[in-house]
């Protein structure tokens, strides 16, 4: 009776972790999901190229059309006249590797409402205060810097963002790759 | 005492970095003649001359050019310009008979980020990157194949597909 019992929990167990939503909540905290398009714009265009992020063997991960494609059917192309631009699922998976790459770090930056953005390693990397092969792509404070640490607060300076994308002083360029 | 010995030569004929050494075995034997200039068109020159060996020459910037989209003619006599991002040109060297170009490390620093372009005196021709060299001086790094991929893209040509 007892080990049927068991096999009945056991089994509705299984069940329930087979049934399990892929986007169930896990333990991390990251930061909105839903204020991360302008970050990841910026992501993409600074440290997504297929040499440095924009490739599978980095521990961060970035996916775009300026680099790396998440589908194998696109092509980093999207500044080609037809090219397919980035796509919500590869915002989704530059997502979840930034916010997985440290989860526990993350987790107490988001709920610290991010007055410690240096405590992730991909920060001080970019800011050049950790040993970075990219080197440093910004200092704290300037409009690169303060997209990513307002998403890290909880409210995405989309401006700055926005300004971050164009100091690189290519945005907008077409032409052939 | 032979496990030793294999050790130490296994030590002696690689960089210590097994993803530069992987690497550098993945490019395989040289395909034919001696090492030169117009040797291993189309891959990596910074795999062996980036300055972790095997190669003495340490280039801050090398590639292959090619005529056409989608062929495997070579572009001799091109200039190719890297330039900042600002397209203000900071090292440039020209094409020979394998499409090759590269410069040294003496001769250039490579700016990160940067861009590049392709010359062609002899008619105007042009093409100009549009995105960004982000550290990899090895054009191959990321240009290889005769199409683009989700990983990668075509090789360099001078003239779209008819």
């Amino acid at each position: 009776m007892r080990a049927a019992l068991f096999l009945c929990l056991g089994s509705v167990a299984a069940a329930g972790a087979c049934l399990a939503s892929p986007d169930a909540r896990i333990g991390i905290q990251g930061p909105d999901r839903a204020q991360f398009d302008s970050v990841e714009r910026l992501l993409e265009h600074r440290c997504g190229s297929l040499d440095c992020h924009g490739q599978t063997g980095r521990n961060l991960r970035v996916w775009g059309c300026e680099g790396m494609r998440l589908d194998a059917n696109d092509t980093p192309q999207c500044r080609r006249t037809g090219g397919k631009d980035t796509t919500a699922a590869e915002i989704d998976a530059t997502y979840r590797s930034l916010v997985g790459l440290e989860p526990a770090v993350m987790t107490a930056v988001v709920q610290g409402k991010g007055a410690h953005p240096e405590w992730l390693t991909f920060v001080r990397k970019a800011r050049g205060d950790e040993s970075h092969k990219g080197g440093a792509l910004w200092v704290p404070g300037d409009a690169q810097d303060r997209c990513v640490t307002s998403w890290l607060a909880g409210a995405t300076d989309t401006s700055a963002c926005d300004v971050g994308v164009a100091d690189s002083a290519d945005a907008g360029a077409t032409g052939d790759p | 005492m032979r496990r030793f010995a294999v050790a130490l030569l296994g030590l002696l004929s690689c960089s210590g970095d097994p993803v530069h050494d992987d690497l550098v075995r993945g490019l395989g034997p040289e395909p034919s003649g001696a090492p030169g200039p117009l040797h291993r068109a189309g891959q990596p020159c910074l795999a062996c001359h980036g300055g972790s060996g095997p190669a003495s020459l340490e280039l801050s910037v090398g590639g292959t050019i090619y005529v056409q989209q989608g062929k495997t003619d070579p572009l001799e006599g091109a200039e190719v310009q890297v330039t900042d991002l600002a397209g203000r040109v900071v090292c440039s060297a020209t094409t020979n008979a394998a499409g090759n170009f590269f410069l040294r490390r003496s001769e250039c620093t490579m700016p990160e980020p940067a861009k590049a372009n392709v010359l062609r005196a002899s008619d105007g021709a042009e093409s100009n990157m549009i995105t960004r060299i982000g550290r990899s001086g090895s054009c191959a790094t990321c240009h290889h194949g005769d199409t683009s991929t989700a990983t990668s893209v075509e090789r360099i040509y001078l003239l779209s597909a008819e």
